[in-house]
């Protein structure tokens, strides 16, 4: 399960001033649901994931995944995460079976272990064929199956998804969603983020919206819905921005 | 850290990069293609050429305005001479030179001596550059003085003299040198300028593609949120790097060295067997690794610092070109190796490699060549190793670009951007204006440059910015403790950097011409001693520090106020455009950005910057004229042991100055 507490993200900009990409945010995922953290483009999803993923360092507060602190010990927080995003790339020089095992041996996974895990994924996800075909040649959808692959290769307790579905089409991203579903049906804990309200409808346990880096609401999609008497989840993250707004001006002319 | 893991990355980036067209051509294929090819080509044009120019027949006019019995016999021998074809008597031959269908004009002159005697003058007009002219005046030459020695036998014989008394030194050249020395003089020539270039090539492909490469691709993330730590990637990656680097030198050197051989025992007449120097190519190698390493670590900054592999590559332009242009140094004829050079970056590396193949190397300049070289890599993977671990170089997107508010004009001129181009324009303005006035007249010169191209403009930009000067000069005073404190430190900051100026002289001994200037400036010709003192350190210590430490540690101090000190001070040193004193005016100059950031008044810099100047001319005009100065200054060197007690008393009062002076004073 994740525990995120107060977490934080400031980066500088050129002229020195500071830019918080996430401010101050708490949640918690726990295993064998699906988490969506749901926000605009710049919100901040990316930065949270990236800490997350211990890629970014952040500057206050910590997160627990699996027992691990992101801040203390980062390399046993990646042990125990599988990371995919939309826009994954692969190494198009290597075949599907060199990368996963490539990735494979970088998660300690015993050759062994890792030539059976190939053997079972690729019959589950119909990716024998092409295992030892360059991925310059497969289709989006065929390195999309290759990708899934790699990010599960040490059957992590937790996936981490960043816009898994973005920019791929309808069949491929079919493919995405199963898999996210199948994650949950073997009990991982699952955190994806996404901008797309239908997704977040249609596959999420529980959503966290999140704009401006900050939490804007959080709940399951009936829970919204009783809260705000809105059916749409886009009326539902409209009606939350717009509070949130309002909120904000008050604040500002308190200040004057 | 595992070792393991290190190796799992270099093995899956050596297997990555060997399926890449581009590594395998310019690593694999052009090396063993190239030198082979082009050897043999040269050399099958280069015969053929030569004898083409041999079969060619050359015409030539003559103009004979002599009309005796010498010039019939030349006339009859050259036009007994195979490919050679004589006109005579054309009104416009003259055209028909120009237009290259005569390649000479003899011209034959009568020419009386005493008695009977008289002698041919024949007159060659040809054109050096046309080769086909210059083989007309090789043929008609050499008939001509086959004529003279004839003619002259037989005058002699006419008398009863044999020839062979004209006989009396006969020059026989006899080369020693072995067919390894001229093989070795031929690659000296080029092997440092191309082993340099093919290093950096060799590395900038491996190291585009394996970290721009996989920010272009998408791939960085992935690998960054795998178990294996940043430090592995990197090493595994490093490691990738080098070895295709070494690979490309290894396959460039074999092949050169082959195809040399294969060129030099053609040339020569005999087949001569010529060994391959493999302990050259060996100590050859023993420096080409640190220097492939150095390379190899600034490319793969480069690659982390780009955003993509396009952006990579551009970067890798620049240091391509410096590094070629140092490389080539070592090719200039007048460049002896010496421990100054073999400090130089890159020049020391070329200069040994030439050396090597001439076989005259100086096993003390190998090794400092070598441990400085070392301590270069040392620094370099150290830099990239950290780049790399930099989130915010890491994930650097285009997003990051502001815009600037125009409305704050005064925050503008302020900006490390602004003083960047005000610092060039100030510079250009130095070259192109003050050296010329300092020629023209030294004094007037210096007090030009110094009101017109420092003092003024940084006033002037201080008003643009519509900025309080009271505030950007820091005119402030400060306690006046401080004053006598930093008026007693200056005796032992002049011995310090005099003595560092010392031993720079000793590394790159400075020009006669150099010490004979600051001599002029010294004695500024008929000025009294309160005078020079005026020009040479009051106001220079004004002017400079209005401009250094008022205005450029503010605008860079968004860098940090450490950083803006050592900016500043680097600044202040290339303002001086001389490289001897660069190293020391730099650290007086983090010395004077010190005192300024710690008391936040102007005054103390302008003081030490006064007093440093003042002793330099004091010790120059009157040195040797006060009783007991020998023991510290004699013939124009500070005595060595003055180091200790002048550190100590630097110390000292540092210690004194940051206890009463805590913290900084400018925010």
């Amino acid at each position: 399960m994740i525990r995120v507490e107060g977490l934080t993200k400031i980066f500088k900009k050129k002229n020195g001033s500071e830019f918080r990409a996430v401010n101050d945010f708490s949640f918690t995922a726990d295993s064998g649901k699906i988490v969506s953290l749901l926000g605009v483009n710049g919100a901040g999803k990316t930065t949270m994931l990236r800490m997350l993923s211990t890629v970014l360092r952040p500057d206050e507060g910590d997160a627990i995944l699996q027992g691990y602190s992101i801040c203390k010990d980062p390399a046993k927080v990646r042990s125990v995460i599988g990371f995919l995003s939309g826009d994954t790339g692969l190494y198009n020089r290597l075949t599907p079976r060199e990368i996963i095992t490539y990735f494979g041996r970088l998660y300690d996974v015993p050759d062994p272990e890792i030539k059976d895990r190939i053997r079972k994924m690729s019959r589950l996800l119909d990716m024998e064929e092409f295992l030892d075909r360059k991925v310059d040649l497969l289709s989006t959808g065929m390195k999309q199956k290759v990708s899934i692959c790699r990010s599960i290769i040490h059957n992590p307790p937790i996936m981490i998804f960043d816009e898994p579905t973005a920019g791929l089409d309808i069949l491929t991203a079919r493919t995405i969603v199963s898999f996210i579903h199948q994650c949950r049906e073997d009990g991982k804990c699952i955190l994806f983020s996404t901008h797309i309200m239908r997704e977040a409808e249609r596959i999420a346990d529980k959503i966290e919206m999140i704009h401006k880096g900050k939490l804007l609401a959080e709940g399951t999609l009936s829970e919204f819905r009783a809260e705000t008497g809105f059916e749409d989840l886009d009326d539902i993250f409209v009606h939350y921005v717009n509070k949130h707004q309002l909120l904000a001006e008050e604040v500002s002319a308190d200040e004057y | 850290m595992s070792i393991k893991k290190i190796l799992i990355v270099f093995r899956k980036e050596l297997l990555d990069l060997f399926r890449d067209r581009r590594t395998i051509i310019s690593s694999v294929v052009l090396p063993i293609i190239l030198y082979p090819v082009l050897m043999i080509g040269f050399n099958a044009l280069m015969s053929r050429q030569t004898v083409k120019l041999h079969e060619q027949e050359v015409i030539i006019y003559v103009i004979d305005n002599a009309g005796d019995e010498y010039s019939q016999i030349a006339f009859e021998r050259l036009e007994k001479t195979p490919k050679l074809q004589i006109f005579q008597e054309i009104d416009h031959y003259k055209v028909l030179f120009k237009e290259k269908v005569i390649q000479a004009i003899v011209t034959f002159e009568r020419e009386e001596l005493y008695d009977e005697f008289y002698y041919l003058n024949a007159r060659i007009t040809f054109n050096r550059v046309d080769e086909k002219s210059e083989l007309a005046y090789n043929t008609v030459s050499r008939v001509l003085q086959d004529l003279e020695k004839e003619l002259v036998g037989s005058r002699l014989e006419a008398i009863n003299i044999s020839e062979d008394i004209l006989k009396a030194v006969e020059v026989e050249a006899d080369n020693v040198a072995t067919e390894q020395q001229t093989l070795g003089m031929i690659l000296a020539r080029f092997l440092p300028y191309f082993l340099i270039l093919i290093s950096i090539s060799g590395s900038s492909v491996a190291a585009v593609d394996l970290v721009a490469g996989e920010k272009e691709r998408g791939t960085l993330e992935t690998i960054l949120v795998s178990a294996a730590s940043r430090m592995e990637l990197v090493l595994g990656k490093f490691v990738a790097v080098i070895s295709i680097a070494l690979l490309t030198v290894l396959l460039n050197l074999a092949s050169i060295f082959f195809s040399f051989r294969h060129l030099v025992s053609q040339a020569a007449a005999e087949s001569v067997a010529i060994q391959i120097p493999f302990g050259s190519l060996f100590l050859i190698l023993i420096l080409m690794v640190p220097m492939i390493i150095f390379f190899a670590a600034v490319v793969f900054s480069f690659s982390t610092y780009a955003r993509n592999m396009k952006e990579s590559y551009s970067y890798t332009q620049p240091l391509m070109i410096v590094a070629m242009l140092l490389s080539l140094i070592s090719a200039l004829p007048a460049i002896e190796t010496t421990l100054g050079m073999t400090l130089i970056p890159v020049i020391n590396v070329s200069l040994m490699i030439k050396d090597i193949m001439m076989g005259d190397l100086n096993i003390s300049f190998f090794m400092t060549t070598l441990i400085s070289t070392c301590i270069l890599v040392v620094l370099a993977v150290s830099f990239s190793i950290k780049l790399f671990s930099k989130e915010e170089i890491l994930f650097r997107t285009t997003e990051d670009t502001e815009i600037i508010d125009k409305n704050k004009r005064g925050l503008r001129v302020l900006s490390s951007k602004f003083a960047t181009l005000f610092f060039i324009l100030i510079l250009l303005l130095f070259y192109y204006l003050g050296l010329s006035w300092q020629i023209a007249d030294l004094e007037s010169g210096l007090i030009k440059t110094l009101i017109l191209l420092v003092f003024l403009p940084t006033l002037l930009i201080i008003k643009i910015g519509r900025l309080s000067f009271k505030e950007v000069l820091s005119l402030k005073f400060t306690r006046a403790s401080n004053y006598l404190l930093i008026l007693l430190a200056s005796i032992p900051i002049f011995i310090l950097v005099t003595l560092l100026s010392q031993i720079i002289n000793i590394i790159y001994p400075f020009p006669e011409q150099y010490l004979e200037n600051f001599q002029n400036l010294y004695f500024l010709e008929g000025r009294t001693f309160l005078y020079s003192l005026f020009i040479i350190a009051l106001l220079p210590g004004i002017v400079e520090e209005v401009m250094f430490r008022g205005y450029f540690i503010k605008a860079f101090r968004e860098k940090g106020i450490w950083n803006s000190i050592v900016i500043s001070a680097i600044l202040f040193a290339i303002l001086h455009l001389d490289i001897f004193r660069f190293v020391p005016v730099a650290i007086l100059g983090v010395w004077m950005g010190y005192l300024l950031v710690k008391s936040g008044s102007i005054f103390l810099p302008i003081l030490a910057h006064t007093a440093n100047n003042s002793l330099a001319l004091f010790i120059a005009r009157y040195g040797e004229g006060i009783p007991g100065i020998e023991l510290i200054v004699s013939d124009d060197m500070v005595a060595w042991w003055t180091v200790i007690p002048a550190a100590i008393l630097f110390l000292v009062l540092l210690a004194i100055f940051e206890k009463t002076n805590k913290g900084f004073s400018v925010a």
